[in-house]
């Protein structure tokens, strides 16, 4: 059941992952380039979760994938508040 | 098979002519380029209410596309450069010779900008201290 | 120690995202936000309870507590995606 439930969430987070991607190719903001990163990011952290059978929760090496998809959604938006003040 | 328009001119239509209205009014304008247009006698050429035509002059005026006179309030035809110029040539044409193509370019732009915006509307959520709408 | 603050620091991240997309909701109306903070909160809830399934409680497997709301969440924001241009 687990292996399921991670096949779902991968699938679920790759596909806004698109999205965004496709909001940055079509707007230039680079915020949608972080976003995509970072769901795809999430998406990869499930997938192998699923692939060798560990859970984050185990402490494992695949909560480092997790970390990393937060820092792109901090870095993202430190970069689009940087980028553009307050008109 | 219908043909494509190019690239400059979709940019043109997308980035600058976002309605009918505008469209109409800056090819009318273009037809007489030395006349300047008061809003009635626009409203009254193109059969449109003068609050629309007063929203689309506005908007090619900031586009550059059109000149604004302040007193009396009157339009004349004036692309920003000759480059523009030459595309609004060639749309003008088109408008003409393939005009489903560029109805069609228009309605897919107007979708385009809808989804755009709710994008702009969710980046924008993240400036930290909001931005006025 | 330093683990425990960087799950920390994962929830507040999430959390921060629902709270500006709740925000700029409530300006704009724009649906596409209402549906990203709900994804949001949901990936939030999954780090809470990562959290205390990490550092509180790791005898516990909170297992679905945690992937159930992130799986709901990623779903309306799919769906927010895909109808927010009507």
């Amino acid at each position: 059941m687990k292996f399921y439930v991670w096949g779902v969430l991968a699938m679920a987070s790759l596909v806004p992952a698109l999205f965004f991607l496709r909001y940055w190719r079509s707007s230039r903001e680079r915020l949608f380039a972080f976003f995509a990163v970072a769901f795809g990011l999430m998406a990869l952290q499930w997938t192998l979760s699923s692939l060798t059978g560990t859970d984050e929760a185990d402490h494992s090496y695949v909560l480092l994938l997790r970390i990393l998809a937060f820092v792109a959604i901090i870095v993202g938006v430190l970069d689009k508040n940087r980028r553009e003040r307050r008109p | 098979m219908a043909n494509e328009l190019d690239a400059e001119i979709r940019r043109l239509l997308f980035e600058r002519i976002a309605s009918y209205e505008q469209l109409e009014a800056l090819l009318l304008l273009r037809a007489d380029a030395t006349r300047s247009w008061s809003v009635p006698q626009l409203a009254a050429s193109l059969r449109i209410d003068e609050a629309s035509v007063a929203a689309a002059l506005d908007a090619l005026d900031a586009d550059r596309l059109i000149e604004k006179c302040a007193d009396p309030v009157s339009y004349r035809y004036a692309p920003a450069d000759p480059h523009t110029g030459a595309l609004v040539d060639r749309l003008a044409r088109l408008y003409t010779e393939q005009r489903l193509e560029v109805i069609r370019q228009m309605s897919t732009n107007a979708i385009e900008r809808l989804r755009s915006s709710a994008a702009r509307t969710f980046a924008d959520a993240f400036l930290l201290r909001g931005r006025k709408p | 120690m330093i683990a425990a603050i960087i799950y920390c620091a994962c929830g507040l991240t999430s959390g921060g995202c629902a709270w500006l997309l709740a925000r700029g909701y409530r300006a704009s109306g724009t649906r596409l936000l209402f549906w990203a903070a709900l994804c949001f909160v949901g990936l939030t809830i999954d780090n809470i309870v990562l959290f205390i399934d990490l550092v509180l409680a790791p005898s516990l497997d909170l297992f679905y507590w945690r992937t159930i709301p992130a799986a709901a969440g990623l779903i309306v924001m799919i769906y927010g995606l895909i109808w927010e241009s009507r």
